[in-house]
């Protein structure tokens, strides 16, 4: 059977909406979107452990403290499954954990934007988990129905975990909503930051070339705006119950088309952002990884040569 | 218990729950920055199974009287800790860690081991749970030193140093504070410090032995002794850093 054939069938079978394993046959285009997709699914979860990685030291109960960090574990752990996704994709490539933790040190492979941005203070800790998780909750539901049957397993668990983190982060925003005006102030100047970074989370209504692959190959079955709008519809009255204000004033639902209405993101000075790593907290974030990964290669190195030794 | 017997119990119990928080609190620093991902996983495990020894351990100190969980954590001077001042010592790189870490988890099995007989029933059973999951962290830092030790020239090579860092420091562990009076009154003899430094250095000295590394010489005393409440600029520096946001609105609910 030729490529053309091999293809055709491949796309009867996606189109049968039946899902592809590991082993199966792929085109190559279909497993290059799926190491991108994974491959920079990973990173980001791996990534946005440090935003919050840096409030637990400082946590402020014991309580919280145990909670966060579980939470910064959850992230990892994420992230370390994402990863193992996308070196068994890329064994054809020969390119393995090295290679692609390589890869987002060098700028080959973007995280997503939310982890670019400061965290200044301990309710951005919190609404990390309220909005980027609970973003993140809908984004990676929509892809439960992903054609490539591994990733949506995968994410099946990692939702069912995000949905904790979420409610951890509603836990600490509902103590500061219902706090004193300092701990109210903190938590809108939380809100503030993290609003307009979350409109840029799902990308722009146009669609780049491929994510429209993504859409005809199935790994994702929801356009961006869907998403957008799923999240907008969620969280204003969410933040309207706590008493705290949506800072954009063209956040309105369209009587007619039932859609929300919303200030467009900067979007060529935040896709700038992430392509070039150019974000307030990119390189330093970058710098923590590249302490763990790159400082530490002598540690892989012993452990690589002591295994026959040290195994008793 | 008798009433006699509370302040012995809290003299016993306080130095514990501090080197169990404080020992965690470092290793939870380390989030994000593990040599590879599988090893963040399980070190963050660690350290999240010793905050709640700690935390185990101070609500037996409140049912004694003493102050809130919470507020032993929180609400206290550095000069009020009773930890070892090695535990509180900032980070270096991952030998320091290790090192540190094994020569800590050996202490903290032979210390858990003696408490275990504590005639005291909700510690003699909280310390059974504890010693189920201090086993692991024991195995777990044991691999690690046994792995850097035959790694490489340059792993083996910051494991010594990193030894060599730690030895000044070490004596620490094993003091009690004032007086070790309070042991012989609760029946605990065992703990005195003389007896756990004897069974850590035979311990410790088979072990770096079978790795050909040189035995440092015996320990000597710290010039600052946590368990009197004495400290290094580092401790200040971390309840700086841990009490920050608390601290920012003291009264208020988070």
């Amino acid at each position: 059977m030729d490529e053309a054939q091999k293809t055709a069938e491949f796309m009867a079978r996606i189109e049968n909406g039946e899902k592809i394993e590991a082993n199966d046959w792929m085109p190559e285009e279909y497993r290059n979107l799926l190491i991108k997709q994974i491959h920079m699914h990973g990173v980001s979860e791996i990534m946005g452990a440090y935003p919050e990685k840096e409030w637990v030291p400082k946590a402020p109960s014991i309580r919280r403290k145990l909670a966060l960090n579980a939470k910064v574990q959850d992230e990892i752990g994420h992230g370390q499954m994402l990863l193992r996704l996308a070196e068994d994709l890329s064994r054809p490539y020969g390119r393995g954990r090295e290679a692609l933790m390589e890869d987002l040190l060098n700028g080959h492979v973007k995280f997503h934007n939310v982890f670019h941005m400061p965290a200044p203070t301990w309710a951005d800790a919190g609404v990390i988990g309220f909005l980027v998780d609970g973003g993140a909750i809908i984004t990676q539901a929509a892809l439960l129905e992903s054609s490539y049957a591994p990733y949506a397993r995968m994410l099946k668990r990692i939702v069912a975990e995000e949905s904790f983190h979420m409610q951890y982060g509603e836990s600490v925003v509902l103590a500061l909503a219902e706090g004193t005006t300092r701990q109210r102030e903190m938590l809108q100047g939380a809100i503030d930051r993290w609003w307009e970074p979350m409109m840029f989370f799902f990308g722009p209504r146009q669609m780049g070339q491929s994510a429209e692959k993504m859409m005809h190959y199935r790994i994702r079955t929801k356009t961006n705006e869907e998403l957008r709008q799923k999240f907008i519809n969620r969280y204003v009255p969410r933040l309207q119950a706590l008493g705290m204000r949506v800072p954009d004033p063209l956040v309105k639902k369209d009587p007619v088309t039932g859609e929300w209405g919303y200030t467009e993101p900067d979007w060529v000075r935040d896709t700038e952002m992430v392509r070039n790593n150019s974000g307030p907290q990119s390189q330093a974030r970058l710098h923590l990884r590249r302490q763990a990964h790159s400082e530490q290669r002598w540690v892989r190195e012993a452990v690589m040569h002591a295994t026959a030794l040290a195994t008793v | 218990m008798e009433s006699q017997d509370v302040p012995h119990w809290i003299a016993l119990l306080q130095p514990i729950a501090d080197d169990e928080w404080i020992i965690a609190h470092r290793g939870s620093e380390w989030l994000g920055l593990a040599p590879d991902l599988e090893e963040d996983l399980a070190f963050s495990s660690i350290n999240q199974d010793k905050m709640g020894h700690a935390q185990y351990y101070y609500a037996l100190l409140e049912e004694l009287g003493e102050k809130t969980p919470e507020d032993m954590v929180y609400g206290r001077s550095k000069e009020q800790w009773r930890h070892a001042v090695v535990l509180e010592t900032a980070h270096g790189d991952w030998a320091r860690l290790v090192a540190l870490r094994y020569f800590y988890e050996v202490f903290d099995a032979l210390r858990l081991e003696r408490l275990s007989t504590a005639s005291w029933q909700p510690l003699q059973d909280g310390v059974r749970k504890i010693r189920r999951e201090e086993a692991y962290h024991l195995q777990h830092f044991t691999t690690w030193f046994e792995m850097l030790a035959t790694g490489t020239e340059e792993s083996r090579h910051r494991l010594r140093e990193a030894i060599a860092d730690l030895w000044p420091l070490l004596g620490g562990l094993f003091l009690w504070g004032p007086s070790e009076h309070f042991l012989t009154a609760i029946g605990l003899d065992s703990l005195r410090g003389s007896e756990l430094q004897r069974s850590w250095e035979t311990h410790v000295a088979e072990k770096m032995r079978s790795m050909d590394l040189p035995w440092p010489g015996a320990l000597s005393s710290p010039v600052l002794d946590g368990r009197l409440g004495e400290h290094s600029p580092d401790m200040h520096d971390l309840l700086q850093v841990m009490t920050e946001v608390r601290r920012s609105e003291p009264a208020a609910h988070w």
